[in-house]
């Protein structure tokens, strides 16, 4: 029963927060940082005994929440080891932020509201990753967006931060619309929404591989819309419009990471799923990767520079799943969560200290704050990959296994992508932390509540690679190919499918790349020898392109939403107004007024028109009837 | 003695009747004691429901069974609640009179009889007798005009639909040689389905989109729902959608079951439209009855796809759908009639910043548009994801396709609404007082949508034994 208590105490603190304890703002953050804390101390012994025993049996609880004869749907909850690495992240990170929040949002005025929102999103993000049916995880799923939602739009008294809200919500639903749909198409061939009894029908063979193709790309919309891939990414960077620990929480480690966990959850399909399929979501997965460590190059926001590397981040990890490394993929996100998460809580402590996000009001902030300093460049170390931080090892794995996969065209940009994020890290640490003195207020450090987060991060970020280290047993990818349901555990070959070799060539290409990249980026924004000025002013189009985000969103706008929105609906209203009643129906009643003239039986008014419309829509029905 | 299978109704139109009597003697005045006669007559009818016993009445016109009883629920249900709704209104309204009570009274014990018609004779004078009713109280506010425009758009579109109504059914007579639906459902299990039995199926769905507000005879809805006083909205919104598909659950389903080939197509091709139709054109509006219109018809769509299913299935999913649209137009429509007496206008962007000036109301807002959206945990969603599951079931992708992509839309233009509500600064901060009568209903009522959404089993257990009998 423990296993429910993870979902019942922090939708208990959203409910506590939210009608008893909202006037208590003090009060309320500590309903909502206890109900957190005591998740992960829930989520602990668990854990603690899965790294005992790698092949750990799953344990599935679950009840009827839907019991329509041909229709049954379940509440359930499993526990593997990629859900408990999974929940350990959800409940260690999310405590550390909990914690750092309570003095970052100090004094402000939704204070309460703001944890309750925490709460619920908590409370969301652990329903999708118990989840053991694919309509629970879709509830959840929405229920995170809805948290989301809420947190974006938390400084609501900015128009840019309601229309961010709406915007993160509204292209999620596009990619729940094939989520959904994939849904549903599994059931139609499985007749189940349950993961493990389905994970048994498909490698039964029972399901044609057409089927898997569509379902498979069908489920990665919902993943393209949670974790921001090419083409519907265009929300994330504005979602930085909420608080800088949401930013943290939600929009690096946990949310935006769902996706992923949910391709790994639902691997069973992937597995099976035909290669063209796979591809798509391979190149989908490189696309973003590239185009958003492009276009991090062009922001000088610091927030932005690192929700485009999250970006980046997420690309690296769907195309590691793409060409059939999910080990990796969840190794990455693993990595990811302390890295991205240490990286944005230390732009909030710099964003505290300066009142501004633009990196070039900041410099020389390294003497004054030493501990964000330190811990932000370790994390930034651990972002770029060098040896033997975190996000070294499990860039590695992601770049191996697309390598050994053969798709060197990917390999290709997954390095070049690698070579661009360390140009741009080393830009946000070399502007903020050295160089001159740009800010215009007295930054001081950044309270102990907020430090400590700090620091713990920075030590997770710095040695949580070595739980995959090579030749380590049992090391991470053992685990998550112990899940319940995959191929690999299916077949019993535990362990068969991580066991990868270390690859030299691999890791020193990387290398090559990212210190070719620090090079760049120390001798531009460090050294000065290059102007970074005369390089904006030679590539003018192009530094312009970046900084309109290539210019999709203005296409989104311009082209879709106008389209949609201005063009469709207005048709429609068109049709109706102007052609129905204006055209069709004053002319048919311009001749029945004549005629009624010569009758002396003149009735008009708009009404006769909607009655018309009624007898022409009868007609037109009859005609499709008679077609049909 | 079988005319006590009609106790309901009749204990109904005891009220009424009493209501229209009481009106002679009493001075002008308040009436809200009226609604409260209202309600304990409602609850009496309902009390007498779970005692009714199964079987014809009136020379086999009506037939008092499960499915009949269930929709007396969800009529009782309603009326409960739009009498409330009255109840609030009224102060807002010049020259008041209490027969607008009984007329409220009067349209839902025609519902009653309605979902118990077992005979196209009984069913269509149930018909009239509601759409009679209805076209008065459309109409009621006789000094606006936008108000009597729309109760004559009523009227006569009415009419129209119930032209092609009475033809269809004749039709069918002529080919089956009987009124009763299941002497009709017998008799076509013999006979081979001829043109005319095609024409008058036609003819008599068309004739029933009217009632449900979808394509083609949904031309009225935008109008009347706007023009309409907000009571009679939500009594069109909830009860006459309501009792709109009980005709067609016992129409189609029961009577012309036996020949569901000829009509799933049709009912598919105005689902598919209805759909795309009213939530498209649902994206530019600005006044939230307007909207609630259009979602209304986009709702009809997807009401209609439980319909093109055509299976036990579809129709629990239909029964499961009516009621948490129920609960969901209360919530909307109590928030909507307060904020109205408050600020004396339905436009959207005055519902800025709602949030701050009254939360609940803003909050039964969100929860009730969010369940109509279909958005989980909620009942709307239970109730959309049940009628997409009997769609499939069937095959119906090009459907659900539709009504997912609508979805979309839908929780696009619901979100316009709710970020006015909690994402904008109001214009004015003043707070707006609810009574703490209109609150624990509030409470109650999303309480419910929520239940219904969390935990659906006993409804759903509910619904699916009664389906089994529809065909």
């Amino acid at each position: 029963m423990d296993i429910w208590a993870l979902l019942i105490v922090p939708l208990a603190a959203a409910l506590i927060i939210t009608f008893i304890t909202r006037k208590r703002a003090e009060l309320s953050s500590y309903v909502s940082v206890g109900a957190v804390v005591i998740c992960f101390l829930i989520v602990l012994p668990y854990f603690v005994r899965m790294l005992g025993n790698p092949h750990f049996e799953h344990i599935e609880q679950s009840f009827l929440w839907l019991d329509i004869p041909g229709l049954m749907v379940e509440m359930g909850t499993i526990i593997d080891p990629l859900s408990l690495i999974m929940l350990f992240i959800v409940t260690f990170v999310g405590s550390l932020i909990h914690i750092y929040s309570r003095n970052y949002m100090h004094g402000e005025k939704g204070y309460a509201r703001f944890f309750a929102s925490l709460s619920l999103f908590i409370f969301s993000m652990l329903g999708i990753v118990l989840a053991n049916n694919f309509i629970m995880i879709f509830v959840f799923w929405e229920l995170v967006g809805l948290a989301s939602y809420l947190l974006i739009g938390f400084y609501f008294e900015k128009p840019s931060a309601a229309d961010a809200a709406k915007k993160a919500f509204l292209v999620n639903r596009i990619g729940d619309f094939g989520f959904i749909l994939g849904i549903f198409v599994l059931y139609y061939a499985t007749g189940t929404f349950n993961f493990i009894e389905m994970a048994h029908i498909i490698q039964a063979g029972n399901v044609s591989s057409g089927t898997l193709g569509l379902a498979a790309l069908l489920i990665f919309c919902g993943a393209m819309g949670k974790s921001a891939q090419f083409p519907l990414h265009v929300w994330l960077p504005d979602a930085m419009e909420g608080p800088t620990p949401v930013s943290a929480l939600i929009h690096a480690a946990t949310m935006v990471a769902a996706g992923v966990y949910m391709l790994a959850r639902t691997g069973f399909l992937y597995a099976a799923a035909p290669q063209e399929a796979m591809m798509v979501i391979a190149y989908i997965g490189g696309i973003t990767a590239f185009m958003a460590a492009l276009l991090a190059l062009g922001q000088s926001d610091i927030k932005r520079i690192i929700a485009y590397s999250t970006l980046s981040s997420l690309g690296y990890m769907v195309m590691s799943v793409g060409v059939g490394g999910t080990g990796a993929g969840m190794f990455y996100l693993m990595t990811h969560a302390f890295f991205k998460a240490l990286l944005f809580l230390g732009a909030g402590s710099v964003i505290h200290a300066c009142h501004t996000n633009d990196i070039w009001e900041m410099g020389k902030l390294y003497p004054k704050m030493k501990v964000t300093a330190v811990t932000f460049i370790l994390g930034a170390l651990a972002m770029m990959g060098i040896f033997p931080f975190s996000g070294f090892w499990s860039k590695d794995e992601i770049l191996t296994s697309v390598f050994s996969s053969g798709n060197y065209l990917l390999f290709g940009v997954g390095v070049l992508t690698a070579g661009i994020t360390a140009l741009f890290m080393t830009k946000v640490v070399a502007v903020t932390f050295f160089g001159e003195k740009r800010y215009h207020s007295h930054p001081h450090e950044s309270p102990v509540g907020m430090t400590i987060p700090l620091v713990v991060l920075a030590i997770f970020a710095v040695i949580a690679g070595f739980a995959g280290l090579p030749g380590l047993d049992p090391n991470f990818g053992t685990f998550v190919s112990a899940v319940a349901g995959s191929a690999a555990a299916h077949a019993g070959e535990h362990g068969a499918h991580a066991e990868h070799h270390f690859n030299y060539f691999v890791a020193i290409t990387s290398t090559i790349a990212v210190f070719i990249g620090i090079i760049i980026g120390w001798l531009i924004y460090s050294k000065k020898s290059i102007d970074n000025n005369a390089i904006a002013e030679k590539f003018s189009g192009f530094y312009k392109a970046l900084q309109n985000r290539l210019y999709i969103d203005h296409f989104y706008d311009r082209v879709i939403v106008a389209g949609i929105y201005n063009n469709i609906a207005r048709l429609f209203n068109f049709i109706e107004v102007y052609i129905i009643i204006h055209f069709v129906l004053n002319g048919i009643a311009y001749v029945t007024r004549q005629i009624g003239k010569a009758l002396r039986l003149t009735i008009s008014g708009q009404l006769q028109h909607y009655a018309f419309a009624m007898v022409g829509g009868v007609l037109v029905l009859m005609i499709i009837f008679v077609l049909l | 003695m079988n005319l006590l299978r009609l106790l309901p109704e009749f204990i109904m139109l005891g009220t009424a009747f009493l209501l229209l009597v009481l009106e002679l003697f009493l001075p002008r005045g308040s009436r809200k004691g009226y609604a409260v006669i209202g309600i304990l007559g409602i609850a009496a009818a309902a009390i007498s429901l779970p005692y009714q016993d199964f079987g014809p009445a009136l020379a086999e016109l009506f037939l008092q069974d499960q499915l009949s009883i269930y929709f007396k629920w969800l009529f009782c249900i309603s009326g409960v609640l739009i009498l409330y709704i009255v109840m609030l209104y009224e102060d807002t309204v010049k020259n008041w009179r209490g027969e607008f009570y009984s007329l409220i009274l009067f349209a839902l014990s025609g519902m009653m009889m309605l979902a118990s018609a077992s005979d196209f004779v009984g069913f269509y004078v149930s018909l009239e007798f509601v759409a009679v009713c209805l076209y008065v109280l459309a109409a009621y506010l006789t000094e606006s005009r936008v108000t009597s425009e729309a109760g004559l758009k009523y009227l006569v579109t009415g009419a129209l639909a119930s032209g092609f109504l009475i033809y269809g059914i004749s039709f069918i007579y002529g080919a089956t040689g009987a009124t009763g639906f299941a002497e009709v459902a017998k008799a076509l299990q013999t006979v081979e389905p001829t043109g005319y039995l095609v024409l008058g199926i036609v003819l008599t769905v068309l004739g029933l989109t009217f009632k449900i507000s979808s394509i083609p005879f949904h031309v009225w809805a935008p109008d009347v729902y706007q023009g309409a006083p907000t009571p009679v909205t939500a009594l069109l919104a909830a009860a006459s959608k309501s009792a709109g598909f009980v005709v067609i659950l016992r129409v189609l389903f029961g009577a012309l079951g036996t020949v569901k080939g000829e009509w799933v197509a049709f009912i598919a091709v105005i689902s598919g439209i209805t759909l795309l139709f009213g939530n498209l054109a649902a994206m530019p509006q600005k006044d939230l009855k307007r909207l609630i219109a259009y979602a209304g018809i986009g709702s009809a769509g997807y009401l209609l796809m439980g319909v093109a299913a055509a299976s036990e299935m579809g129709a629990g999913a239909i029964m499961y759908y009516l009621l948490t649209y129920i609960f969901g137009i209360a919530g909307t429509f109590i928030s909507i009639v307060v904020f109205y007496n408050s600020e004396g206008t339905d436009k959207i962007e005055s519902y800025a910043g709602l949030y701050k000036r009254a939360p609940l109301l803003a909050f039964s807002l969100f929860i009730g548009l969010l369940s109509i959206a279909g958005f989980p945990p909620l009942g709307g969603f239970i109730a959309k994801f049940y009628i997409f599951m009997a769609a499939v079931k069937e095959g119906l992708w090009v459907l659900a396709f539709i009504g997912a992509m609508m979805a979309i839309i839908a929780m696009y233009y619901f979100l316009l609404v709710i970020k006015s509500m909690y994402l904008r600064q109001p214009a004015n901060e003043a707070p707006i007082q609810v009574d703490m009568m209109t609150r624990g209903l509030l409470y109650f009522v999303n309480a419910v949508t929520i239940l219904l959404g969390i935990y659906p089993g006993p409804v759903t257990d509910w619904v699916m034994s009664i389906a089994q009998g529809v065909f």
